[in-house]
């Protein structure tokens, strides 16, 4: 959620410094709209979550082994897929940024395909895929390498398969428009400065599109953690996210002044890691 | 015949109080008539099944219209009684979630002048604030392709690895699995409670290595037999039977299945009580419980339903004479006042199993 | 090839489709001299410069440096600096961080590093400025930068790439002085290109003005601006008067010109074609006097002032000399004579050596 805020903050501030004066009468209604759509939920739920008028909610969010335990799951799982849709992706930006027109509007198509696919559908996609009559178990059956299917669902790997290719996109997009600002000519400057490929790019390339990649990891990663229905499906049941604890409280133990806890305790691990990747990226700004 | 008996007794109901002719010539129901009630349920399949068996009958009785709404969730009906803004005329509510319901006085008294229970079983025919609509029965199913000839048709069976060897699939979640657990280490069906929660759960250790997925939506155990991700799952019988009537390569194990009513009931503040009232009332009505058992596999509950409906769907039901004494009947009351502690242990549990 | 010569380009060619971005081009940059390549955009300049810093390959032909040939050689190991058009300063590292890149890519020992930068941080005067980052530096300061960096690693040729457009009038005068006072004093061999002539003139000691990926002309900056050898050079650097004519015989060094409408005209040459030549007789308006002022010259034509353009210290003058052509001239200011308004009639003047010979067909090389 936080992710979405700081998004279209960022715009709104955008458009502050294009357009001036009028521009906070037009912000206005964007206020109004996170006031109502954030900022009373949230602290409708940190008032349920102290309706005992205790910190007993808390104290058992942060001391029973099983919240902690789940808790830093759900940060290992974010930080796994922020890193490998990292890998995945700069590569791709990269490509969408030097490849022929053809070529970058076909994978711009593909990438932004997914968005018009709901989550359930992508996921199931995966089953199809990964399971024991899926595809690749098929093919690798028929080619002879291997007697038994495979067990390639319902586990970690499934549920970081499934999250990277939701998620990438929002890692390729930050990327991208990092990329297309970066001078061609610094590069050039680089080698012929005396730099090899592979110095200049972790030198000079890359520093300089270190804002992109905070941006898209913040995004990937607090997308990450509250994810809910991938790691359910893939996951067999057995990838426990802080999200899908939640959902158990809120609807099936109604216990809300627990789950109001929980969420405030995501919410606030949240904002501290996007905090550190605001503070990056400031850093970086400064810089370039 | 159907249309006059609720007029008859609403109009009874309301001559004690009301004694305007007008009123009573506008409707059954006292207040100008509303144009369309809400009623919300599980959605999917099942919304098509309400809509054949009685909303398109209560359409045509008293001229309003039925918006159908889902999913069918706890925790929305609680906000929307609490904030006194309640959008559901009725409301489907889960089996275990209904006792709370009532507990925390969610839910308005059944007014049994227009809701005609008589020929119900005694389990369903004097619940006093909500309707069970019918039965459902979580039971073990199996791929006949796995298994062509001889089956485990016991809990004890399903957790021998050894001579019924294959990855497996239960649901994420205490209930049921607790009491199969009990019931595959040899505690009697009619002893299960209260459970022996230590018991229950060392014999979970023992099955949950061979369990490929803990399902969590319903249609996922009937999807991963006929996928071939499982060769046994547990799962709610008409989900089996949506893909068995099709001649998916499955079938249903009722012996020591649990079976629990499904709820009805009518969220207090519903905006118009007593057209709920009414539209529970179509659904007693032996004749469109049959229909909708045809549509979805799950039986009503009166006593003469099961004469209106196929051959071949009886076998399915777990109403069945066949079938329902093989099944288990969960205690509900003990799920109310243990579930929370319980699913948070299960919680824990799985975590261990990760 | 004399071993004065730093960097050879011979018979270099590249085309870019059905384009000749550089036509068999032959050119020697000597040791230590600043060598401008001028032309408009198009004419290849920049194809060269790329061709010699190693970002582009010939389709044919050699580049040598110090007798070596680099032509496939990539552009890191050239030892080449290079001061591009915007700088190009790597804007996440301070002045210092810049300035040793190059060192750092060589691998230099990190006490060397620091006093090469002092060193080169020194020569520029920006010694104080480096912790700064190069958007915290003015645009003069950071073209400094840039010229550090490309000499900071002891290059053996220098590349700058119109560095000066960016700055403003004054400031671009004051560092174009600067940078060929240090280019001077380290004997830096340089290769310069731009397309404003007069940068050139100031800058160079020679000029290569390159047209349609050829060298037109190859000479001192006196020589292509005093003795063009074409139209092209003649129209392209500073201003020119041009009269078409035919070469109408010859009295010792200086040809009788006549042009189309008949007048005659004295131009002095070392060379005079044969009779019937078509040739250009070419005059800088600064070399027009005002007949009127009293003086004397052996051509002279009659006009009209069509416009008076006073600068201060000089002023332009276009004269309609009638059949809708037109003279410019340039006069310096002065205190009484002849004040001129927009219609006054006029004569003006030249000798036969303020004049140029250009013959008509003489294309290509010198």
């Amino acid at each position: 959620m936080s992710a979405h805020i700081s998004l279209i903050d960022r715009l709104r501030r955008n458009r502050v410094i294009r357009e001036h004066g009028g521009s906070v009468a037009l912000s206005l209604p964007t206020v109004i709209f996170l006031l109502i759509l954030f900022a009373v939920p949230v602290v409708q739920l940190m008032l349920l979550s102290f309706q005992s008028g205790t910190f007993e909610h808390y104290e058992k969010a942060f001391t029973d082994e099983l919240y902690v335990t789940v808790l830093l799951n759900t940060f290992e799982i974010a930080l796994l897929v922020t890193v490998i849709s990292f890998f995945l992706a700069y590569p791709l930006a990269y490509f969408l940024i030097v490849a022929q027109p053809l070529w970058r509007n076909i994978g711009m198509f593909c990438l932004l395909m997914p968005f018009w696919t709901s989550i359930l559908v992508r996921t199931y996609a995966w089953m199809a895929i990964l399971g024991r009559r899926g595809i690749i178990n098929e093919a690798l059956l028929s080619l002879g390498i291997i007697d038994a299917p495979l067990s390639l669902l319902y586990n970690t790997s499934s549920v970081l398969i499934g999250m990277v290719h939701v998620l990438m996109p929002y890692m390729v997009f930050p990327l991208y428009a990092v990329m297309r600002r970066v001078d061609p000519n610094l590069m050039q400057a680089a080698y012929g400065l005396g730099a090899p490929n592979w110095r200049a790019f972790l030198r000079v390339y890359f520093p300089m599109t270190m804002p992109g990649v905070l941006a898209g990891a913040s995004l990937v990663f607090i997308l990450s953690m509250g994810f809910f229905i991938t790691p359910v499906l893939l996951g067999g049941g057995r990838v426990t996210m802080i999200a899908v604890l939640i959902e158990q409280f809120v609807t099936e133990l109604l216990d809300w002044e627990f789950a109001g806890a929980l969420s405030m305790a995501l919410l606030t691990f949240t904002l501290v890691v996007y905090s550190i990747f605001k503070r990056l990226m400031k850093s970086e700004r400064n810089l370039a | 015949m159907i249309s006059t008996r609720p007029l008859g007794a609403c109009a009874l109901a309301l001559t004690g109080f009301m004694a305007t002719l007008p009123l009573q010539a506008a409707g059954v129901c006292p207040g100008p008539k509303p144009e369309s009630i809400v009623v919300n349920a599980s959605g999917g399949a099942m919304a098509d099944a309400m809509r054949k068996a009685f909303s398109a009958d209560f359409e045509k009785t008293y001229g309003i219209k039925v918006i159908d709404t889902s999913p069918a969730n706890f925790g929305k009906l609680k906000a929307m009684v609490q904030s006194g803004n309640v959008e559901w005329t009725v409301t489907e509510i889960g089996a275990q979630d209904v006792l709370t319901a009532v507990e925390e006085g969610l839910l308005t008294k059944i007014d049994d002048t227009i809701i005609d229970r008589s020929g119900f079983p005694k389990q369903a025919k004097e619940l006093e604030y909500w309707f069970a609509k019918s039965a459902f029965s979580t039971v073990l199913a199996y791929s006949t392709k796995a298994f062509p000839d001889g089956h485990p048709s016991t809990w004890a069976e399903f957790w021998d690895v050894k001579k019924f060897p294959g990855p497996r699939s239960l649901r994420n979640h205490p209930v049921d699995n607790l009491e199969y657990a009990l019931m595959a280490d040899g505690v009697a069906p009619d002893k299960l409670y209260p459970l022996d929660l230590d018991r229950a759960f060392k014999k979970m250790d023992e099955i949950a290595p061979y369990i490929t997925v803990w399902w969590k939506a319903g249609q996922q155990p009937a999807q991963l037999l006929l996928d071939g991700e499982v060769i046994l799952a547990s799962g709610w019988n008409g989900r089996f039977y949506n893909l068995i009537k099709d001649g998916a390569p499955m079938n249903i194990e009722w012996s020591q299945g649990m079976i629990k009513l499904s709820a009805y009931g009518i969220p207090k503040g519903s905006p118009e009580p007593c057209w709920a009232q009414h539209y529970l009332g179509i659904m007693t009505d032996p004749k469109r419980q049959a229909v909708y058992a045809e549509e979805i596999g799950y039986p009503g509950l009166h006593l003469d339903s099961p004469k209106y409906v196929s051959e071949k769907l009886a076998k399915n039901l777990p109403t069945h004479s066949d079938n329902i004494g093989k099944l288990v009947w969960t205690d509900t009351v003990w799920w109310r006042d243990h579930g929370h502690e319980v699913q948070e242990r299960w919680n824990k549990w799985m975590l261990k199993h990760q | 090839m004399t071993n004065d010569t730093d960097l050879r380009l011979e018979k270099a060619f590249k085309a870019y489709g059905t384009v000749k971005a550089l036509d068999h081009v032959d050119l020697s940059v000597r040791n230590g001299e600043l060598l401008t390549i001028l032309g408009p955009s198009g004419s290849g300049k920049t194809t060269l410069l790329r061709v010699v810093a190693g970002f582009a390959e010939p389709d044919e032909g050699r580049v040598l440096l110090q007798e070596r040939d680099i032509t496939f050689l990539p552009p890191a190991k050239r030892d080449i600096g290079m001061v591009f058009q915007n700088y190009a300063l790597f804007p996440h590292m301070n002045v210092a961080e810049n300035v040793s890149f190059p060192l750092q890519m060589r691998n230099m020992a990190k006490v060397e590093i620091k006093k090469r930068v002092t060193w080169a941080l020194g020569i520029v005067e920006l010694g104080e400025y480096a912790e700064r980052l190069p958007r915290q530096l003015s645009g003069g300061q950071q073209q400094r930068v840039a010229f550090a960096r490309a000499i900071v690693f002891d290059p053996r040729i220098l590349l700058l790439d119109e560095p000066f457009g960016a700055l403003d009038r004054k400031l671009r005068e004051q560092i174009q002085l600067e940078v060929r006072r240090l280019q001077q004093q380290l004997k830096l061999t340089s290769l310069f290109v731009t397309h404003d002539q007069e940068e050139a003139l100031i800058l160079s000691d020679r000029i290569a003005v390159m047209n349609a990926g050829r060298i037109e002309q190859l000479g001192t900056p006196h020589e292509i601006y005093e003795r063009p050898i074409n139209r092209f050079v003649a129209d392209f650097i500073g201003i020119s008067n041009l009269i078409s004519g035919v070469i109408e015989g010859q009295d010792r060094s200086v040809a009788v010109v006549r042009s189309k409408d008949g007048q005659l005209f004295l131009v002095a040459a070392d060379a005079i074609p044969t009779q019937g030549t078509n040739v250009i007789v070419l005059i800088r308006p600064e070399r027009l006097v005002l007949l009127d002022d009293g003086a004397e010259r052996s051509n002279r034509l009659s006009g009209t002032v069509a416009e008076v353009i006073y600068l201060g210290q000089s002023e332009k003058l276009r004269i309609d000399i009638g059949g809708g052509r037109d003279m410019l001239m340039h006069r310096q200011s002065r205190l009484g004579g002849v004040q001129l308004e927009v219609g006054s009639t006029v004569n003006i003047g030249w000798t036969p050596e303020d004049a140029h010979l250009i013959v008509e067909d003489t294309v290509g090389q010198p």
